[in-house]
């Protein structure tokens, strides 16, 4: 193994490792001593010793996740220094990284504000940076230090996991509870809901860009699902599980760009249209021009 | 132990039916067994079975056949993932539950698939509605999930599949605070339409409302004549299409009238009125029975 030993402590196998992290109940998110086994033997295989590996080694949906500095220091120990790397950038705006192999300027890697709110990536108004670091050095990794990682690896945040400002999943450590029988779990709205008097706390941007989709296409409202959908897709924004708020602030400055210049509905969202690019519309706070 | 205001935060719209409110509390308080019964197991079937041919849109019997097998694996996975275990009967006898069911379904499939003029908006939906009313000092979160939603010619409309309750009567229909709440959700509330994109929407229409009653769907089993229109049917004849789904008539006349009903029944759990309602045979079936108390020897609950 290069660039550390993984030593398990007093002659402990793997899964009596796995046991006792489990049963010590400091990592919230590995509750079975399988999961914690395979976490410590998937950061073995890349040289980091059991702790680290409980803390920052993920499995999701069945890739090997790595928190951003963990890829980080993956990078800078690998086979006595093979590759390194220098941050050249790092505003709110972008984050800019150079890699290099043997000393060699391999090339950069480039994460900005814009592709992350195509890529609805999490987090952006509460620690862009840190976002911006981690798809950079992810992106890095996958493309100018191949072999470190014995193929594609990802942050749990690209995985789609929820993520704290260190890019690490975070767990809730509540009990879980069943839902009653023939009760199942609602899913929680995600924007404001109205009531049936008259009252309505303001609308989230998913809602927003579901009435303005409607008063732009004309669209039942059982039609409007899709009729986003298309707008989405003509707005260059792929819709992969859960539309998120940023997704939908990007489809909305689309969609208004399209009314302002006149666009018909059925005309923008036509599969073979090309349409008018708004990346410039985006304001580096996150919010739509 | 009494509900808080904060554990009801949430009212499932199959809390405002159950015989028996102490079993609602146990239920909110997570006293429950985690086991799928036959009842339950059955439900789950038939309501997993329905989505899946109104997803693929195929009605004949091979396609009610994979949908009851793709139904049975998904029913054993959630059972599973919530460590609801299937009980001795449920295990032994599931082949036995399935082809039970699938009679039920190649009945839907082939009566009531959907109409040239139903347009099918979605199965198993997602909804959420919050209500205000003069007696609650908190307005109280419903949600739950509607079993079909559909619109025919212009009318929005709700089925609500049952397999386990006795037949309705128009009268019991027309008192039904449940379904009057799926009608008012659908009016005033939210329903995520795309669930693979987490998308809602408000309808804001009235809507109709029907209780599907799923053992209707059998043949008769003897000899039957209708009373009140002299109609015979013989043993193996099929019920009218009226027994099958039965339309709730709820109108917005009544809406006042449904709302303060609403408001009274969250008014009581939230002031921790959970009596128990013993039932002859409900009692033993129960799946809080080891937490509620008893006044025997054995004793038990809290």
């Amino acid at each position: 193994m290069k660039g550390g030993a993984m030593v398990l402590a007093s002659g402990m196998d793997l899964r009596e490792m796995g046991s006792m992290m489990c049963a010590s109940g400091f990592f919230a998110d590995t509750r079975e001593a399988a999961q914690a086994a395979v976490k410590i033997q998937a950061g073995a295989e890349l040289g980091f010793p059991p702790v680290a590996s409980m803390v920052g080694v993920y499995i999701v949906k069945g890739k090997v996740s790595l928190s951003a500095n963990l890829m980080a220091a993956a990078i800078k120990r690998f086979d006595g220094g093979k590759y390194n790397y220098r941050v050249r950038q790092h505003t709110p705006e972008a984050c800019e990284i150079e890699f290099y192999e043997r000393g060699e300027s391999v090339g950069l890697s480039t994460f900005t504000i814009a592709d992350a709110r195509r890529a609805g990536t999490q987090n952006l108004d509460k620690y862009a940076r840190n976002m911006l670091f981690a798809r950079a050095m992810s992106n890095g990794a996958k493309w100018f230090c191949p072999d470190v990682f014995g193929g594609p690896v990802y942050t749990p945040e690209e995985m789609g996991e929820p993520v704290n400002e260190d890019g690490e999943i975070v767990t809730t450590t509540a009990t879980p509870t069943l839902p009653p029988p023939a009760q199942r779990e609602t899913p929680a709205l995600p924007e404001a809901n109205t009531n049936g008097n008259g009252k309505a706390t303001p609308a989230g941007p998913k809602v927003q860009l579901m009435e303005t989709v409607k008063a732009w296409s004309g669209f039942a409202t059982e039609d409007l699902p899709g009729a986003v959908r298309s707008c989405a897709a003509a707005a260059g924004v792929e819709i992969n599980g859960k539309m998120t708020n940023q997704q939908a602030e990007y489809v909305q400055a689309w969609v208004d760009e399209q009314r302002a210049a006149g666009a018909r509905f059925m005309d923008a969202t036509a599969k073979d249209n090309k349409p008018i690019d708004v990346g410039d519309l985006l304001k580096p706070s996150g919010s739509p021009a | 132990m009494i509900a808080t205001a904060s554990q009801l935060a949430e009212v499932h719209t199959s809390d405002l039916m159950d015989a028996c409110p102490k079993r609602v509390q146990l239920r909110h308080e997570g006293k429950i067994i985690g086991e799928t019964p036959g009842a339950l197991y059955r439900g789950q079937l038939f309501h997993e079975a329905v989505a899946g041919l109104y997803q693929r849109n195929k009605w004949d019997r091979p396609a009610c056949e994979a949908a009851i097998l793709a139904a049975a694996r998904v029913v054993a996975e959630t059972a599973k993932r919530e460590n609801r275990p299937f009980t001795e009967a449920v295990a032994n006898g599931a082949s036995t539950h399935q082809a039970e069911v699938l009679d039920l379904v190649v009945q839907y499939a082939a009566r009531f698939h959907p109409m040239p003029q139903d347009k099918i908006i979605g199965c198993e939906l997602p909804i959420r509605w919050t209500m205000e009313h003069p007696s609650l000092p908190e307005p109280v979160n419903f949600a739950s999930h509607i079993d079909l939603l559909f619109r025919r010619d212009t009318l929005l409309c709700v089925y609500d599949y049952k397999l386990r309750q006795d037949d309705p009567s128009r009268a019991f229909l027309a008192r039904n605070p449940q379904l009057g709440l799926y009608w008012l959700m659908v009016r005033y509330g939210q329903v995520c339409i795309d669930v693979d994109a987490d998308l809602w929407v408000a309808f804001g229409e009235w809507s109709a409302v029907a209780w599907v009653h799923a053992p209707a769907l059998a043949p008769y089993g003897k000899a039957y004549t209708n009373t009140h229109t002299g109609e015979a049917f013989k043993k193996g004849d099929l019920r009218p299409a009226d027994k099958v789904v039965r339309w709730c008539g709820f109108h917005p006349d009544q809406e006042g009238a449904l709302r303060d009903a609403l408001a009274e029944r969250v008014g009581m759990m939230r002031a921790g009125f959970f009596p128990a309602i013993p039932d002859p045979v409900g009692c033993g079936l129960c799946e809080a029975w080891k937490h509620c108390p008893r006044y025997d020897a054995i004793g038990g609950g809290e």
